[in-house]
């Protein structure tokens, strides 16, 4: 198929999809007005703490060419979902 | 593949470098209180500027529990005014101040954060250390028998509802302000500060704005009058950790296009290793077996736990004047060992975030792929803490789901659960999306015919 014909499909896609996105959309805002399944306690945010002998290894791996337009699996932003591996030891 | 050391993407030249100590504090607002105090962590000097070792880091130490004992608290049974002696104590919120009925003396007890120290010298801890009512429970039951210095006559209480009870013969107030073996009394207390008043607005407010969607059964049998002050059971914890995160960085280079439709990135990837010691003042954790899952199926406990934090700096010594007539509590029934989990929990996600200030450079995101702490030493004091709480009770397909409305009993910060008219908010949103579709369909028929 040519790029045009892709571009039409696309757009055709996006105005078929727009209707029932949008009625899922305001349903999970009213789920999420109404009853705060992610409200919780931030320790990241509330919580006094004081970070000493920081040390940064930051080691070149490589260059590659990817498709996604952010890193794959990010979770620098979500300091309260543990990662694959989580431990905690106690002296 | 080859490995090279770069620069990594700060532009500073290293594999590996030292940054000087941070101090994170949250934001006063979310602490606010009527007697504000400084809530600064203890100064902490690091031990090198050139860090420990990785492989340093999760080295066992053996260590025991120590205690930290919680000054004496005003003695069991009558409750006597500190200046004339009369038993006519009453709690006023409005004040934060006990206040005698007879001689109208007026006066706050002493600060436990103070008395303890709690705030010092987090870095240096080692092992657990607990206070005085933070040990573990005994199992000796709830009732505990109080002699009454009125009149001479034994009064029994019930400790899982209540500190506080009237001796029937001569109505004095009779209390129990010490240590008991079953945990019903706790170091500390933060007495309630927000009225029922403040509380019932708060939670008209709140529910105003969720009335279009909430369930009738709901609506009509909502009242805010019904809000009930509870102080509940939580543990505050000191930690000294060691934390180490390993992950995956990436920095963009280049945007590629190919072609009309697809846009390919050039990147550079980078393996990340951070290492460093957190000095974490006062987490907050929930003691209660009934409140600490906040991913119950049956009650929306995260609302509880939602109205966090709490000044938790301003715990005073507890004295069970500050339920009264008009507050409750609940008796904790969680050991040290079964709440540090949850500690643990809330330390990983403190090393998280506290190295987020290394990360920014990479504009494409870190993944990180392994997070480890180790609690070289914790501190844990048992308090109570203030929450108004509005709770309703869903039948839903057979299964009961407690809903809550919580105000922090301190700062008024408010958060809860609505029970929702499910078929009204289906309606509506098929509504959306037929509504929207009539609109959109004949133009993407009208897009595909025109090709």
């Amino acid at each position: 198929m040519s790029d045009s014909g892709n571009n039409t499909v696309a757009i055709a896609g996006f105005l078929f999809l727009s209707g029932p996105i949008a009625g899922a959309a305001v349903y999970r805002a009213i789920q999420a007005k109404y009853r705060n399944r992610g409200a919780r306690y931030m320790p990241e945010r509330d919580v006094a703490r004081e970070v000493a002998d920081m040390v940064v290894k930051d080691e070149f791996v490589g260059r590659h060419t990817v498709s996604n337009s952010m890193i794959t699996g990010r979770n620098d932003h979500s300091p309260a979902v543990r990662a694959p591996f989580s431990k905690v030891t106690k002296t | 593949m080859s490995t090279e050391s770069v620069d990594p993407p700060g532009g500073e030249s290293l594999p590996a470098r030292a940054e000087p100590t941070q101090v994170f504090q949250p934001d006063p607002a979310q602490l606010r209180t009527p007697q504000a105090e400084s809530v600064a962590p203890p100064g902490v000097e690091p031990e090198s500027t050139a860090g420990p070792d990785a492989a340093d880091l999760l080295l066992p130490v053996d260590d025991g529990p120590r205690i930290n004992a919680t000054p004496d608290g005003g003695g069991d049974g009558v409750n006597r005014c500190t200046r004339c002696g009369a038993s006519e104590v009453t709690y006023d919120p409005k004040t934060a101040m006990f206040r005698c009925g007879f001689c109208r003396y007026e006066w706050q007890e002493e600060g436990l954060d103070a008395a303890m120290k709690l705030s010092e010298g987090i870095s240096g801890l080692k092992g657990t250390t607990m206070s005085t009512a933070a040990v573990d429970i005994e199992d000796d039951g709830a009732l505990v028998t109080l002699h009454c210095s009125g009149c001479g006559s034994d009064v029994v209480i019930d400790t899982t509802h209540n500190l506080q009870a009237r001796c029937h013969w001569c109505k004095h107030h009779l209390s129990l302000n010490n240590r008991v073996p079953n945990g019903a009394v706790p170091d500390g207390i933060l007495p309630f500060t927000v009225t029922k008043e403040q509380a019932m607005a708060n939670i008209r407010a709140f529910v105003e704005e969720r009335k279009s969607f909430a369930k009738a059964e709901f609506s009509s049998v909502f009242a805010a009058e019904n809000v009930m002050g509870v102080y509940l059971p939580h543990m505050t914890v000191d930690g000294n950790v060691a934390a180490r995160l390993d992950g995956v960085g990436e920095i963009l280079e280049a945007r590629v296009r190919v072609g009309d439709n697809q846009t390919q990135y050039r990147i550079r990837r980078f393996s990340l290793l951070r290492t460093f010691r957190v000095a974490i003042d006062d987490v907050v954790v929930s003691s209660s077996f009934d409140k600490v899952n906040i991913r119950s199926e049956i009650s929306t406990n995260n609302i509880i736990n939602a109205i966090l934090p709490f000044d938790v700096k301003n715990l005073k010594r507890f004295n069970s004047n500050y339920l009264g007539d008009q507050f409750t509590s609940e008796r904790r029934d969680m050991d040290i060992s079964e709440a540090e989990s949850y500690a643990g929990d809330h330390f990983l996600t403190i090393a998280r975030a506290s190295a987020a200030s290394t990360i920014g450079s990479y504009d494409r995101g870190v993944r990180w792929e392994a997070e480890q702490v180790q609690i070289e030493g914790s501190r844990w004091t048992s308090a109570l803490l203030p929450v108004w709480l509005y709770g309703y009770v869903e039948q839903k397909k057979g299964v009961e789901i407690t809903h809550y409305i919580a105000v922090n009993g301190r700062s008024g910060s408010t958060m809860g659960s609505v029970p929702i008219n499910t078929g009204k908010a289906a309606l509506v949103s098929w509504s959306v999306a037929i509504g929207l579709s009539i609109v959109t369909w004949p133009m993407a028929i009208a897009v595909l015919l025109a090709s």
